[in-house]
């Protein structure tokens, strides 16, 4: 059966490795190149508190490679497409009837339920585990610059998104063993996928663990360092952390993964004078490896228990 | 109970929902056999192989196939049996040659020899892609992976329902093949009467679900008989003999029976009736109104 299996996943593995491949075309030359301007510019010493002296050549640095920054943003959808894909000759069979064929040949349905869904499994796994490397590895300098933090460069990276091509594998064969139709179940397994998506990065995420609350004085430098952090609230308030009412705090804030530094609006005069805090709510970088292997339990614990019960459904419900 | 049974149905029911596709349905077909199952479109012949091969599960009674049941011992059954569901699946992608590997990986009792000649005789050859066969092509190489597995039942689910006619007697021949070179019992589901007679012994008329007649067709043949008479005394032969159908012209009444010995009565005359008659009128009397009792004996 692991002939079979693997000769029908043939095309679909295929597939997905062209798509790693041209992403890994464009991104390997870049990463080298900005490896190498990088480490040529010295800008390794600049991580950290901001330093007025190599802040240009940082601020021109981001600039330059920004972009590889959103190729990889955008690219967290790979080991999602690719996990559909391995998706596809499970529903297949069910859709066309040829599930037909191959129960009634001399193996158990049992075995061929999980060769087939194991295979899915282990192709979806592989596949995530390399973008991941892929990813880290050329983002090395962004992300020692700019740390983990930000969702687009969190969702690529670490394990999560293993834990997302189980997740969005799972929904897809669940319906697929639920209505026996490929294209619709894919097509639903992908939306769902865009919705718990936009929900962990929006909601989940930061309530994983509790956040640090800290409160400084306002334009003093005792402030902790939000550059690298997932920050969730940042607000202007008075000694004890309260909110202060009627102030623009607007320019304050600084979401995770911005380009630009907080600190230089914040430092203005203020109209109340100088007793006035600062306030943040965050989870710290420090926190990266502890939040995606909670994220990692929650989401990739899902995909398999929504893996196993199409296992089950296709098993005992199926005709 | 001398003779072995490749299938055996009690009391056999399977429900869709609210609507029972097939109830109550109880009958056996001996080993060595080759049984057609008649019926209409939805007279519930797919759901009884289905169920004799596993793929769907009893609602009420039993089946038994080889001695086992299909769903219970599924490694007792499948080995044995070929099974060619209807539109006869196979893996579009695949070339001729990886569906045998694909036989030969998935049955240990796979013989190649076999499934090699009749590729062969076929005149296909291995490189061909499942998705480029014609239909009649496809359904030859579903039943060569159905036979290659040297099975002792082999069961086809209206294999000739989307051929054309020279197709259609190109399987039929290659079943009929099969079965004089190894002895293995077969069923064969169809809403086509014609084909039939040619290759099977006996007959099985599904209707509404359940058996409305079984037995070897030429018992049925030499069984049945439509007279035909003057319009008055149908009442009279129905007390000796079961009418199955009866049509009435202005002057004449016709009926087809199931004759209990002869008919004596000097003013019918009797002619012989083929398969297709025989057919139709069963399912003619079980079409509609209220369902037809099976008659005591019938179905046995």
């Amino acid at each position: 059966m692991i002939w079979v299996g693997w000769r029908q996943q043939r095309v679909e593995t295929m597939i997905a490795a062209a798509m790693l491949a041209v992403l890994a075309a464009v991104a390997i030359p870049v990463g080298i190149h900005m490896a190498s301007v990088y480490s040529h510019d010295g800008l390794a010493a600049c991580a950290g508190p901001l330093d007025p002296v190599c802040g240009n050549a940082l601020g021109s640095f981001q600039f330059r490679f920004n972009d590889l920054n959103i190729l990889f943003a955008w690219a967290t959808i790979v080991p999602v497409l690719t996990a559909l894909l391995f998706a596809a000759p499970f529903l297949v069979d069910l859709d066309n009837g040829t599930y037909r064929l191959y129960w009634t040949q001399s193996i158990t349905r049992r075995r061929w339920i999980v060769t087939k869904l194991g295979l899915g499994v282990i192709a979806s796994v592989a596949l995530a585990a390399l973008f991941i490397v892929l990813a880290t590895w050329a983002r090395t300098p962004l992300d020692h610059l700019n740390g983990r933090m930000a969702s687009s460069v969190y969702d690529s990276e670490g394990i999560v998104p293993v834990a997302d091509a189980l997740f969005v594998l799972g929904v897809a064969v669940v319906i697929g063993a639920l209505w026996r139709r490929t294209v619709p179940a894919l097509l639903i397994a992908f939306a769902v996928y865009v919705v718990g998506r936009a929900f962990t990065d929006g909601w989940l995420r930061q309530r994983l663990l509790s956040p640090v609350t800290t409160t400084w004085l306002q334009g003093s430098s005792s402030g902790p360092n939000l550059n690298k952090a997932l920050v969730i609230n940042e607000f202007i308030s008075d000694k004890n952390g309260h909110e202060l009412a009627g102030l623009p705090n607007g320019p304050c804030v600084q979401h995770a993964g911005s380009l630009f530094t907080h600190t230089a609006q914040c430092a203005r005069p203020n109209p109340l004078g100088a007793h006035v805090y600062t306030t943040a709510v965050y989870q710290p970088a420090g926190r990266f490896w502890e939040l995606q292997g909670i994220e990692f339990a929650i989401v990739a614990g899902v995909g398999v228990a929504l893996i196993l019960f199409a296992g089950w459904w296709t098993n005992r419900r199926i005709a | 109970m001398s003779e072995t049974l490749a299938l055996e149905a009690k009391a056999l029911g399977r429900r869709y929902g609210s609507n029972w596709a097939l109830s109550d349905c109880s009958l056996e077909i001996p080993a060595g056999s080759v049984t057609a199952l008649v019926g209409p479109n939805g007279a519930g012949k797919t759901t009884l192989l289905q169920l004799a091969v596993g793929l769907i599960q009893p609602t009420t009674g039993t089946i038994s196939v080889l001695g086992h049941g299909p769903r219970a011992e599924p490694l007792q059954v499948l080995p044995q049996v070929g099974f060619v569901a209807q539109d006869h699946p196979l893996p579009r992608r695949f070339t001729i040659g990886e569906t045998l590997t694909l036989g030969r990986k998935l049955n240990p009792s796979w013989n190649n020899a076999i499934a090699e000649t009749r590729i062969d005789e076929l005149g296909l050859s291995r490189r061909q892609r499942i998705c480029t066969l014609s239909g009649g092509q496809q359904a030859q190489v579903a039943l060569t992976l159905a036979l290659a597995k040297q099975p002792q039942l082999l069961l086809l689910d209206e294999p000739v329902a989307s051929l054309d006619p020279l197709a259609r007697r190109e399987f039929l021949t290659g079943v009929v093949q099969a079965v004089t070179e190894t002895g293995i019992t077969v069923v064969l589901s169809s809403h086509i009467v014609a084909d039939l007679e040619r290759v099977c012994d006996r007959l099985i008329i599904l209707a509404n679900g359940r058996a409305q007649l079984v037995g070897p067709i030429e018992e049925l043949l030499a069984g049945h008989r439509l007279l035909t008479g003057p319009r008055s005394d149908a009442a009279s032969v129905a007390r000796v003999h079961q009418v199955i159908r009866e049509s009435h012209t202005e002057r004449q009444t016709t009926l087809l029976v199931r004759a209990n010995g002869h008919v004596y009565d000097s003013c019918w005359e009797m002619h012989e009736v083929d398969l297709e008659e025989i057919v139709l009128a069963y399912l003619g009397t079980t079409r509609g109104a209220a369902r037809m009792e099976v008659p005591a004996g019938v179905a046995r």
